[in-house]
């Protein structure tokens, strides 16, 4: 089992080199070059001439655009990461790893929760939908959450907005704290606040689950429907079991399995999702700080930024397999 | 001994029996039988023929504006404000100005005959650059499928027939496209092909390469998958004891047996891929107007007012997306059900 | 193009078939959710040493192709403290009896259209001491076939690999029965009766395989396991569903020997489907010979195989490699197929392959001719012959 982990850990960390160099690459060929743009209007009223902005790129170590300064540059940044520095946002002048640390709670709250109440909502529908394949409830449960799939993140953003915030007035359409709202410091104001917090979050949230509900309602459907033909399933109702039994007990079980592989992905998928969401919400996760890190050509920002989604996902790839050896008995690891 | 003989007579009856008796479902007529099984397969197919004689037939039978074509009708143009005054009384009283000024570009019309959706800010009619839209967003995604399939098999075959070090290396390259985060990637590298002042047209090219890159891996593992465990089954086992050559093992006896999968992946994939398109066009970064993308019409509803006001210019493109989107989803679906031979009939 | 050929059905056809298919089966799935009184499916029984009657069952699977008449109108009984050996070639509905029995048949597409299963009940008491009391399993709702499934009739299935659940330990399967059945059993309490169960089947580490899965277990260990479960309800009927086909021969005997061994001890009467002659003769007290949803021939064992009527029972008889015979001969085998079970033509079934054909044949089906008290055959050679 420990070894197991161990050469799993060894391959994602040659996983993560591969990943690495090949976004540092892209993000060091990128047009828009930060010094460029942060000095374009002093560059133009003369405050500053071009050899200044040659020094300043130097400085920030994108100055030559050869290959051997983008290997250089990359090796740099690899070495500095080894000693578990990732360098200081351009645009945010503070320690990468600060930035992440400080904006993910607010993403990582949102994640969660839309990833429980989509296996809370779908996992249920997908069991219905299969124990009752091809009747109008299964109808009515496959159409909404395909058009759930189906619908682009902004698109649905942008009608829930108008709808529910402007001509309804529900939900505050963007941000996370009502902007004239004034909180005491005591705990009826951190409740007022919260509450707040929620009234703006659910709006987001709302668009995160219904997006993604589709894709593990359907798994779990075709899954339910190959295990209810299984032989042990004729066996437990021969044994007398009731039909919900046999269906949540035997039958739930055993489409647990793959659902489980799922779960890898969905967590670091949500978390690239919610660039979108939070850029139209306007709520200041890492997701958006990301996409603006990205415009503006923040070079460490957007290799922090990448490099946490793709430890996510490699992450959540050992998980499911060690979470698979704990819900199939069938498997051990290592083998 | 006496029956031995007997027995090809007896056999002829049997089958002269049989076709009296007995009816079955064609081979074809079966696998449409299981397609249409679930109505959403149904309404999948009716939503894709659609959607493309509506793209690809509609601007030639609908020519009354071009993709950019502005319309220069001389407008006049209302623009209705109201003014809040309080008299030395303490009453309040509404002035209502009315602002009327002629205009040579026909914007943010509604929609009328002349425009059957209106016209966005440009003058550009919505209608017809919606039909432009999509002629773009099918391409792309057909095209990308295409080509992703293609690498897909070519190094998904290679891993999962060969083995060994080869397929090591090769899933390790699939794992490292694996965690590259889509999006964020895809956003990254539309921005590093702006500086390369691409023509529109070449533009599309490079943007169907660059989705194609962060997008084959899912269909490599899944070919691999296919073959790793085909490759154990009798029949294959056979073509070997039979001393076939390589080649007609893997493209007479394999890939034929991966079909069925693989198009029913390119079928969802063509959903994911327009998917892609249209949120790197949503954030500027894809096709570049004056060319005509759902996802550009969608990004207008950005500004307040045309969120607020003007409908007309952003919800049927998504309206669209989602039609397409769906539509290949179902009939995705369909078709597994259709090919998949572990299916009850 | 499909629809010239005459061999298939046409598009209109199939569309009458499917709107057909969907509306019967609507209709019978909502008999078996239905609340019915009691008295709906209490039946006398004819006899009252008789554990199980069928009379007259007639099983269909509704599919694309037509309605398929798996079990054309089978009667036969098994009397208390017996075993019974079915036998047939593979489709020849034997196994769909057996379901039907159960109530297991897959449903929706697969329903029992007709007839009477009759199971005589214990628990059913009349004032009439002659006359006893049986349930219509055939006409009962599924809500109260699971008081009787699992504890007074159980089934062991044919691919004992795949039959129990992979996910969990052959005690929580086994323990289960206890707490389906025994309202108020302790965990202690199931425990221990499912490893005496465990050991009645003759599992030498009860305690241990008790904590296993069943992909650990072998597939004879995995046979004595369903067969523990089977036992362990108490059951008055076990059907046994080709037990051994899936099994090394060496291990086939000793789980035919077990259940013959745990049929004397348990009281209990056990229906044997399988398709080998072989095993019958050794096992069975009656036989039930099936052809393409009918019973062809019935009666003891005795009268089965010293004195076989039907030309299909005495083709099955003959394609038995025996030991004695010599390696000159070529093995009999009985020309043709089962016919497919779709609109078959009212008369015997058999025809098409039987070699004492005769005019009459081309008639009606054969009535069920009466030879002996115990022994019946559908054919037109004894016509006459009745007792």
């Amino acid at each position: 089992m420990l070894k197991y982990i161990i050469k799993r850990i060894a391959i994602s960390v040659v996983i993560l080199l591969g990943v690495s160099i090949i976004i540092y690459t892209m993000v060091r060929l990128m047009p828009n070059d930060y010094v460029d743009n942060k000095y374009a209007s002093q560059l133009q009223s003369g405050a500053i001439n071009q050899e200044d902005i040659d020094r300043f790129k130097a400085l920030y170590g994108i100055g030559d655009n050869s290959f051997e300064g983008i290997v250089g540059g990359y090796l740099k940044w690899i070495g500095n990461l080894a000693k578990g520095d990732l360098g200081t946002s351009f645009k945010y002048e503070k320690p990468v790893e600060q930035v992440i640390s400080e904006n993910m709670w607010i993403s990582f709250a949102i994640a969660i929760v839309a990833t429980i109440l989509q296996f809370v909502i779908a996992i249920p529908l997908g069991i219905g939908s299969a124990t009752h394949q091809y009747s109008i409830r299964d109808y009515v449960v496959t159409v909404f959450t395909m058009i759930g799939i189906s619908l682009p993140t902004y698109f649905f953003a942008a009608i829930v907005i108008k709808v529910l915030s402007v001509d309804l007035g529900l939900f505050p359409p963007n941000g996370l704290l009502s902007a004239t709202a004034n909180y005491e410091d005591s705990f009826a104001g951190s409740l007022e606040k919260f509450i707040d917090i929620v009234h703006h979050l659910f709006l987001p949230i709302l668009v995160s689950v219904f997006l993604s509900i589709g894709g593990l309602m359907r798994y779990t459907r075709t899954n339910m429907l190959e295990v209810l033909n299984a032989d042990y399933i004729r066996t437990a109702r021969a044994k007398g079991l009731s039909e919900k039994t046999v269906i949540y007990k035997h039958a739930f079980r055993n489409t647990m399995i793959p659902l489980v592989t799922m779960l890898a992905g969905i967590l670091p998928s949500l978390f690239g999702g919610m660039m979108i969401t939070e850029q139209v919400f306007g709520i200041d996760g890492i997701g958006r700080l990301a996409y603006q890190a990205l415009r503006e050509g923040d070079i460490p920002f957007v290799m922090g930024y990448n490099m946490f989604l793709a430890i996510l996902t490699v992450i959540g790839t050992l998980l499911s397999d060690i979470m698979y050896s704990v819900v199939d008995p069938r498997v051990k690891l290592g083998k | 001994m006496e029956d031995m003989k007997k027995e090809p007579t007896v056999d002829q009856e049997v089958e002269v029996i049989e076709k009296e008796t007995f009816k079955e479902m064609s081979p074809f007529r079966l696998i449409m039988r299981r397609f249409f099984r679930s109505k959403l397969s149904l309404i999948g197919l009716i939503m894709i023929v659609f959607l493309f004689l509506f793209s690809f037939l509609g601007p030639v039978i609908y020519q009354k504006w071009g993709e950019t074509e502005q319309d220069k009708k001389e407008v006049v143009k209302t623009t209705i404000l109201e003014h809040k005054v309080i008299d030395e009384f303490g009453n309040e009283i509404i002035i209502t100005q009315v602002l009327e000024h002629s205009s040579s570009l026909n914007s943010l019309a509604s929609p009328s005959k002349d425009h059957l959706l209106g016209t966005d800010a440009d003058g550009y009619d919505v209608f017809v650059r919606i039909m432009y839209g999509g002629r773009i967003s099918l391409t792309i995604g057909f095209i990308v499928v295409i080509l992703e399939t293609i690498i897909g098999i070519f190094l998904g075959g290679i891993a999962g027939y060969f083995g060994g070090w080869v397929d090591q290396l090769i899933m390790r390259i699939v794992d490292i496209f694996n965690c590259i985060p889509t999006l964020p990637i895809l956003l990254i590298a539309s921005a590093l092909i702006d500086s390369w002042n691409l023509e529109s047209n070449q533009r599309i090219y490079v943007l169907m390469v660059i989705i194609t890159i962060f997008s084959w891996s899912g269909i490599a593992r899944m070919v691999r998958g296919q073959i790793l465990s085909l490759r154990e089954q009798e029949f294959i086992v056979a073509t070997e004891v039979m001393g076939l050559p390589t080649w007609r093992r893997i493209f007479v006896h394999l890939i034929p047996n991966v079909m069925p999968q693989l198009i029913v992946s390119m079928t969802l994939g063509l959903g994911s891929v327009i998917l892609y398109e249209s949120t790197l066009s949503y954030l500027g970064l894809g096709v570049q107007p004056p060319q005509a993308a759902w996802g550009t019409m969608i990004a207008t509803s950005n500004d307040p007012q045309v969120l607020k006001y003007h409908a007309n210019m952003w919800l049927p493109a998504g309206v669209m997306i989602v039609i397409a989107v769906l539509g290949f989803n179902f009939v995705g679906d369909g078709l597994r059900d259709a090919m998949d031979p572990k299916a009850k009939k | 193009m499909a629809s010239k050929n005459k061999h298939y059905i046409s598009i209109k056809e199939s569309r009458e078939i499917i709107k057909y298919n969907i509306k019967q089966m609507k209709y019978y799935e909502s008999l078996k959710k239905r609340k019915a009184n009691q008295d709906e499916y209490i039946v006398p029984m004819k006899d009252s040493n008789n554990l199980i009657e069928i009379d007259n069952l007639k099983t269909v699977f509704f599919t694309d192709n037509g309605t398929v008449m798996s079990v054309n109108g089978v009667s036969f009984e098994i009397p208390k403290n017996k075993i019974v050996g079915v036998v047939g070639e593979s489709g020849c509905g034997k196994s769909v009896t057996s379901l039907s029995i159960m109530q297991l048949v897959q449903a929706p597409q697969g329903q029992i259209i007709e007839g009477e299963i009759r199971f005589n009940s214990d628990s059913l008491q009349t004032n009439n001491v002659n006359q006893k009391l049986g349930y219509n399993i055939a006409k009962m709702p599924t809500q109260e076939m699971y008081n009787i499934r699992g504890k007074d009739i159980t089934m062991i299935f044919q691919e004992p690999m795949t039959s129990l659940n992979p996910v969990f330990t052959i005690g929580y399967q086994l323990d289960e029965v206890s707490f389906v059945h025994k309202p108020g059993v302790t965990k202690e309490e199931a425990k221990a009766h499912s490893i005496e169960m465990l050991n009645k089947v003759g599992i030498s580490m009860p305690e241990h395989v008790y904590k296993s899965y069943p992909h650990e277990l072998s597939g004879g260990m995995r046979q004595r396991v369903m067969i523990a479960m089977a036992l362990a309800g108490n059951p008055k009927l076990i059907i046994a569903d080709e037990p051994t086909t899936a099994l090394d021969v060496t291990i086939q005997a000793q789980i035919l020997e077990l259940l013959k061994d745990i049929q004397k001890k348990e009281q209990c009467s056990i229906m044997l489907i399988t398709h080998d002659l072989g095993v019958i003769a050794e096992m069975a007290d009656y036989v039930v010979v099936m052809y393409a949803g009918k019973v062809i021939e019935k009666g003891t064992a005795q009268e089965i195989f010293h004195n076989p009527l039907h030309p299909y029972t005495i083709g099955l008889q003959k394609s038995k490699p025996l030991i004695t015979s010599s390696s000159q001969k070529p093995l009999y085998s009985i020309p043709g197929q089962v016919p497919n079970p779709i609109n078959l033509p009212d008369n015997c079934y058999f025809k098409g392959r039987c070699n004492k054909c005769c005019e009459k044949c081309n008639g009606k089906y054969p009535k069920e001719i009466k030879v002996s008290d115990t022994h019946y055959v559908s054919c037109y050679l004894y016509e006459g012959s009745e007792e």
